[in-house]
């Protein structure tokens, strides 16, 4: 008896030496051989987020465990992960009022005290801040929607980019005739239904400052902005119009078909956010602004640029068991050359970071120069339950003749008011 | 000397306690559920009574049409699966040669995930899709049109795919039935001066009622539980007018609440239980 124990007292010795030896190894080296998990959405793990994943698991010996999800179930997932308690480490978030969607006050760790914390420009710091504390590492550019131009065929019309409801119409009504698709709309993807609106933010919160206060409360409802009702009619007789194309066709296009349609030239224009065209750009490093410019949203009078505050950032999970490597590895990707690394692997036009050489984005400086640097934080950035899917669905029923303008608008505050009233 | 035939009780245990755990607890919980406002901004949670009912049944809400297009689907899907897999089943319950290989060809598509046939169908029903291809080159190219992003046309072409995925199971299912009937049935009726329609109504119909209430059965809850194949074919588009409950059932997830969610999957629970003990109620009595 006592053999047989002492024989299974050291082969449990053995296995537990054979387990821990990775880390006596790696601690002799000065290497940690801890795994972070870091959950995002297919889409956003470009080639420079895994080399500068790969370099830092050289320095560092700590792995980087991308964790991809389907980009329409992203939340959802990451929700049940925290919920369950088998969170990952770090996790993707929209910065603003995005975060609300992760009780952040459970899960996202306080950074205010981090050294790159004090390199953040201004926006940057007030974007990544929930409840007085920095729980962002956001190194993604201010980005927002607007109508890019296939400038061959604009100057082919010999019109200048439209500023008003009618000269859009007008283009859009030139280009019917010459057999040319006036906009692209990947209807397939309903969410983008919704992104048309969000233009029209600024512009309202500038005409009507309390608009956010209110909208953030159950009793503020877009029914109380008329130009929200123009701005849905406006929209709804252009696409009666055809300027979409073939109802069918148009309804079957996808968000991943932009860059092969714009190019393709047989299409005027489409509403695009400036990071979504960087596959188009590439394809003209030379002269892409002669190919490719932005303009506003001229519907109901807009006449500034509504934008998403700071796009997405990184929140390091506050009941993760590797707090320690996941700020390390933030320290990593916020140094100065790291992050010059970063950007000049993008199109985009700024960075929330100071110190970094920025290069020209031919896009941006359209939109900017189309607004007159008149620009704010739209819907989805500063109110909640914005939720793109149900709102790009309910002008889709409107653009197909199931719901009328006024009832676009009432879905939006019942869905809305709904999400509120289960919130209380 | 009976009872010791028997088993022990607790030899039910084991398996009475894993669906107690993994059916019952989780389906308990979520009508429990299905009367607070769980969702995904509190922590705390609150009884709130009917509240999430009362939005179901809200005319302001898409829920009525996702309710009725489920009902259509489950409706339509059945009658087809069962009209067609009966027609097949009868037609492959004689012998000739590549009869096994056809069957199995048939039955193929059940094996296949929702999810891969999805996709497939959706170029082959696209506007540039396959379909449109072969009816244009038969000279019927105005009936052309973009199958699941034509609102007349999408939830029907949805329903198409579905009968055309899940008819080899019915067939089977059948096909079962029908290798039960004595063939000296048959000969003794034909003696009599029987046709074929006489043969079918009565001694095919009456001894394929089980077949018949199985697949009735199955198709009902399927139909109602109808999710993957919208998901992957229309995302309940074009606007609402593919949407069924399951989908709902998932957008409400998504949108974090959970109560409500809890709520649409509750209904969908009582309705399917509701109607299955119906037809059993109906149909198992007259069974042969």
């Amino acid at each position: 008896m006592k053999k047989r124990f002492l024989s299974l007292m050291l082969t449990g010795a053995m296995v537990a030496g054979s387990l821990g030896g990775g880390s006596v190894v790696a601690e002799a080296k000065g290497k940690s051989d801890v795994t972070l998990t870091v959950a995002a959405a297919a889409d956003w793990i470009k080639d420079r987020d895994r080399k500068l994943a790969e370099e830092f698991t050289e320095e560092t010996g700590i792995k980087i465990d991308f964790q991809l999800n389907p980009n329409d179930q992203y939340v959802n997932i990451v929700k049940a992960k925290l919920a369950s308690g088998e969170g990952v480490d770090i996790f993707y978030a929209n910065t603003g009022r995005g975060i609300l969607e992760y009780s952040p006050d459970k899960y996202a760790l306080d950074l205010s005290d981090q050294e790159w914390v004090s390199r953040y420009l201004d926006w940057g710091k007030e974007c990544s801040t929930y409840d007085g504390k920095i729980i962002f590492l956001s190194r993604n550019s201010i980005d927002g929607y607007g109508l890019i131009y296939n400038m061959d065929l604009l100057k082919e019309t010999g019109k200048e980019i439209p500023t008003t409801y009618e000269e859009l119409v007008e283009l859009c009504e030139i280009y019917k005739e010459k057999g040319i698709v006036p906009i692209f709309e990947p209807g397939a993807d309903a969410w983008h239904g919704c992104v048309w609106v969000l233009e029209i933010a600024d512009f309202l919160n500038r005409k009507y400052p309390d608009m956010y206060e209110k909208l953030n409360t159950p009793e503020g409802k877009f029914a109380d902005y008329p130009e929200m009702l123009t701005f849905t009619e406006q929209l709804s007789e252009m696409v009666q119009a055809g300027y979409f194309g073939e109802e069918e066709d148009w309804l079957s296009y996808t968000w991943n078909d932009r860059t092969e349609k714009m190019a393709s030239g047989e299409f005027g224009m489409m509403l695009t956010n400036i990071g979504a065209m960087d596959d188009l750009l590439k394809q003209y490093p030379e002269n892409a602004a002669d190919k490719w410019q932005m303009g506003l949203v001229p519907l109901a009078g807009n006449n500034t640029f509504s934008h998403n505050g700071g796009n997405m950032g990184t929140v390091i999970n506050k009941e993760s068991k590797h707090v320690e490597e996941a700020k390390l590895y933030f320290d990593f990707l916020a140094r100065q050359e790291n992050l010059q690394y970063y950007y000049d692997e993008m199109t985009s036009p700024n960075i929330p970071f100071e110190g970094i050489e920025l290069k020209e984005n031919v896009l941006w400086n359209s939109l900017v120069e189309a607004c007159d640097n008149q620009m704010g934080a739209d819907f989805a950035a500063s109110i909640p339950f914005y939720s793109a899917d149900a709102i790009g669905k309910a002008y889709i029923e409107n653009w197909i003749g199931d719901k009328t303008p006024e009832e676009v608008i009432e879905q939006m505050d019942n869905d809305r008011a709904m999400m509120f009233g289960i919130t209380e | 000397m009976y009872k010791k035939k028997i088993y022990k009780t607790r030899f039910l245990m084991p398996a009475l306690i894993i669906y107690f755990i993994f059916f019952l607890v989780p389906v308990i919980a979520g009508i429990g559920y299905s009367f607070t406002n769980w969702n995904s901004m509190r922590p705390e949670i609150k009884f709130v009574g009917l509240r999430n009912y009362i939005e179901i049944f809200n005319p302001k809400n898409s829920y009525l049409l996702a309710i009725k297009n489920t009902f259509v689907f489950t409706v339509t899907s059945a009658i087809g699966k069962i009209g067609f897999g009966l027609l097949l089943a009868l037609f492959f319950n004689r012998k000739f040669p590549s009869q096994q290989l056809l069957r199995g060809i048939y039955f193929m598509p059940f094996a296949i995930s929702s999810l891969i046939i999805g996709i497939v169908f959706s170029s082959v029903l696209a506007p540039d899709g396959v379909l449109n291809a072969i009816l244009s080159s038969v000279g019927l190219e105005s009936i052309t049109r973009g199958w699941l992003t034509n609102k007349s046309s999408a939830l029907p072409s949805v329903i198409s795919v579905e009968i055309w995925k899940s008819i080899g199971l019915n067939m089977v299912i059948f096909l079962a039935g029908l290798q039960m009937i004595d063939r000296e049935y048959y000969e003794a009726a034909s003696l009599d001066g029987a046709g074929k329609w006489a043969l079918f109504r009565h001694i095919t119909a009456p001894f394929l009622l089980p077949s018949i209430t199985i697949n009735l059965i199955l198709n009902t809850i399927h139909g109602l539980k109808v999710f993957d194949i919208v998901m992957s074919l229309t995302n309940g588009g074009p606007g609402n007018t593919t949407q069924v409950i399951n989908t709902f059932v998932f957008k409400t997830y998504g949108m974090g609440a959970y109560g409500l969610s809890n709520a649409l999957s509750t209904f969908i629970c009582i309705v399917t239980m509701i109607i299955a003990l119906c037809t059993l109620k109906i149909i198992a009595p007259k069974e042969a």
